[in-house]
């Protein structure tokens, strides 16, 4: 019995570690991150790093500092990569049910991110 | 009990699943997928494979911890066998010519890497050269240093061995601007293209060295292992017979993408746009690209030439962006730079990745490496563009001229033979080690990629490699580069206002025309081995005699 439960909890845990329900629905609503803000910039670095299984990542540039779009820099490439196909991610930010979510451009793959403050685009 | 004790497993194999693939790898490259895999058999049996996951990270030395990028190493305890069997079922799942390898018993004895050499092809190209020249590996902890080394100590200047043996001949390739050897002594540049260096710390560089410790001095001295080392130098500039005694100080420096940019006369009442563009490799390649064809277009250029003579390649998306900067939207609206042609077995997707093959378009606008995503990129719209070529423009940087001839653009190539890489590969670590085989041929929207001798300009005197417009020509350290009379820009534009090449063609000094950048040269005892700059330094013996 506790080795079922061991079992539902780790399915539970690998369900919402990183990704929420799949794609966007259309309760979901753009919403815009201020990387201005040290605190929003270091929690979204964390989100995102997590959201792509990697120890770290660096943000790439935006437009303006609040921004509904962010991207993230691929590792940068090393002396023998010469015909990278490397390019950057993109995520959109939605709100969903009052939280806010990355959701990733390529995959369609919605990430929670937990302590960051979005706001809704109005 | 026993249906809750497989619930239990399904659920902790679910969420193990689950937990791995939460995105795309970072590090060394993800894993890979592939068809045409059984079930592990209980030995080696020819030409039968098991999924390269079977093995992956079953290690003989396991690693712990996590490595400089933040990462937890993936390791499980396991074997050199293990891991000689994940080199042969990933190479037999990703290796773009698996086919042409011969499959031996990984248990025949050898070490990983002694295995992993013999995972190639072994056939060559038209002119007799291999035609896989690209397969190595690396220790991973030196793969992840120098891919985070961002800077490095530099004084900001390229140095070319043009003689190895006594006597040596090493000279100045360009400098960076605003770098120390662009600092001003006695009235001029400390250094300047072309620049010969004869002392080094005292020590003879051309006839001297005649130690171990003199040769570490002359290497220390060219290439600063740290900032703040400062180095004294004599040196003799080109087309003059006297010396100059200069000191230089190491900073932490970038490699600079756009070096410089002219706009001059074309002889025809027009301006032709000259761009000395270094590498792809950084992500600030974007942006410097972007705002130097900005000037182009504000200028209205109506020809442009690309220097392309040291580009060894880098981001395929950037390259993109350049020929789409050059060719314009009409030219290149639904049609693809590079598709990925990866090997039969991958079907339809790629098989590093697992994710379908789409082919690389010409990017229209930034896409955040540093410039914002989505920013409108500035496009010059032309017909034709001028590449000045060695035989170190490589891989991205021909992707760049076979992209827009795919398309129609007319190239025109001056210079000499480009390096023939229309390969590409997902370095990746197994067991810290991290290994590279080619996996991908770019194609441009024509569906041509067989450049692997090199493009060559049409009066080449030579029967291999791809001929195109232009003028064979050697490089000319005698001027400075974007100067109007330097060898290579002042044929392009000859060619530009005459549609001829130049007779005679351009000639550089003999040593020069000898030395073509090769550190080949044979004779004496010592060496002298240079850091790593690229591709193309590191498939040469760079190494001074």
């Amino acid at each position: 019995m506790r080795l079922t439960k061991l079992a539902l909890a780790a399915l539970a845990l690998g369900l919402s570690a990183c990704q929420t329900n799949a794609g966007q629905s259309a309760a979901d609503q753009p919403a815009s991150v201020d990387l201005s803000v040290a605190e929003t910039r270091a929690a979204l670095s964390v989100a995102l790093a997590k959201a792509l299984n990697r120890g770290r990542i660096e943000l790439g540039v935006t437009a303006t500092d609040q921004t509904s779009t962010v991207t993230v820099l691929p590792p940068p490439l090393g002396p023998h990569e010469t015909h990278s196909t490397a390019v950057p991610i993109r995520f959109d930010i939605i709100r969903r049910k009052g939280k806010c979510l990355a959701l990733r451009a390529d995959d369609g793959s919605v990430h929670t991110m937990s302590g960051v403050r979005c706001e809704t685009v109005k | 009990m026993f249906c809750l004790k497989k619930i239990a497993t399904l659920g902790l194999i679910f969420a193990a699943t689950a937990l791995t693939g939460c995105g795309g790898g970072g590090g060394g490259g993800g894993g890979t997928t592939g068809g045409g895999s059984v079930p592990q058999p209980a030995g080696w049996v020819s030409g039968v494979f098991s999924a390269a996951s079977t093995f992956k990270n079953q290690c003989q030395t396991v690693r712990t911890g996590v490595d400089i990028e933040g990462n937890a190493y993936p390791d499980r305890a396991g074997t050199e066998l293990a891991e000689k069997n994940w080199l042969r079922s990933w190479t037999r799942e990703t290796y773009l010519w698996n086919t042409e390898v011969t499959d031996t018993n990984p248990a025949n004895g050898g070490t990983r890497t002694e295995y992993f050499a013999t995972l190639k092809t072994l056939a060559l190209t038209a002119s007799g050269a291999p035609k896989d020249q690209f397969h190595f590996s690396e220790p991973t902890t030196e793969y992840l240093a120098r891919r985070n080394a961002v800077a490095s100590a530099s004084y900001g200047a390229e140095f070319a061995i043009l003689s190895g043996s006594v006597p040596r001949d090493v000279r100045v390739l360009y400098t960076d601007p605003n770098s120390p050897a662009e600092e001003m002594a006695g009235g001029q540049k400390k250094l300047i293209r072309g620049t010969q260096i004869l002392r080094v710390n005292g020590i003879d560089l051309v006839n001297g060295g005649s130690t171990e410790a003199e040769i570490n001095i002359l290497n220390n001295g060219l290439f600063p292992p740290a900032t703040g080392v400062t180095t004294t130098m004599e040196v003799r500039d080109p087309g003059t017979t006297t010396t100059r005694t200069i000191t230089l100080t190491a900073q932490n420096l970038s490699a600079k993408a756009v070096n410089r940019t002219r706009v001059l006369p074309d002889g025809a009442g027009g301006k032709i746009g000259y761009v000395l563009f270094n590498t792809f490799s950084p992500n600030a390649s974007e942006a410097e690209l972007a705002g130097a064809m900005t000037t182009m277009r504000n200028e209205g250029v109506r020809d442009m030439v690309l220097d392309l003579r040291y580009n060894g390649g880098g981001l395929l998306a950037v390259a993109s962006q350049l020929s789409y900067m050059v060719a314009g939207d009409a030219r290149t609206t639904n049609r693809n730079f590079e598709s990925l042609r990866f090997n039969a077995l991958a079907g339809s997707r790629n098989p590093v990745t697992g994710q379908a093959n789409n082919p690389v378009p010409f990017y229209t606008t930034g896409l955040g490496f540093s410039l914002a995503q989505g920013t409108a990129l500035p496009t010059l719209n032309l017909p034709r563009v001028f590449v000045l070529t060695t035989d170190a423009t490589c891989s991205a940087s021909e992707a760049v001229i076979n992209g827009l001839r795919g398309i129609g653009v007319e190239v025109v190539q001056i210079g000499g033979r480009t390096c023939g890489k229309p390969y590409g590969f997902y370095p990746q670590d197994n067991c810290g080690e991290t290994y590279y085989t080619i996996q991908f041929q770019g194609v441009n929207h024509a569906g041509f990629g067989d450049y692997a001798d090199g493009f060559v300009p049409a009066n080449a005197a030579t029967s291999t490699g791809v001929k195109i417009a232009g003028c064979s020509a050697n490089d000319d350290l005698t001027r400075e580069l974007g100067d109007s009379t330097e060898g290579l820009l002042r044929a392009a534009i000859g060619y530009a206002t005459t549609g001829a090449c130049p007779t005679p063609p351009p000639v550089a000094t003999s040593a020069i025309q000898s030395g073509a950048f090769s550190s080949r040269n044979a004779g004496g005892s010592l060496r002298l081995e240079a850091p790593e700059k690229g591709i193309m330094d590191t498939n040469r013996d760079m190494t001074m005699r």
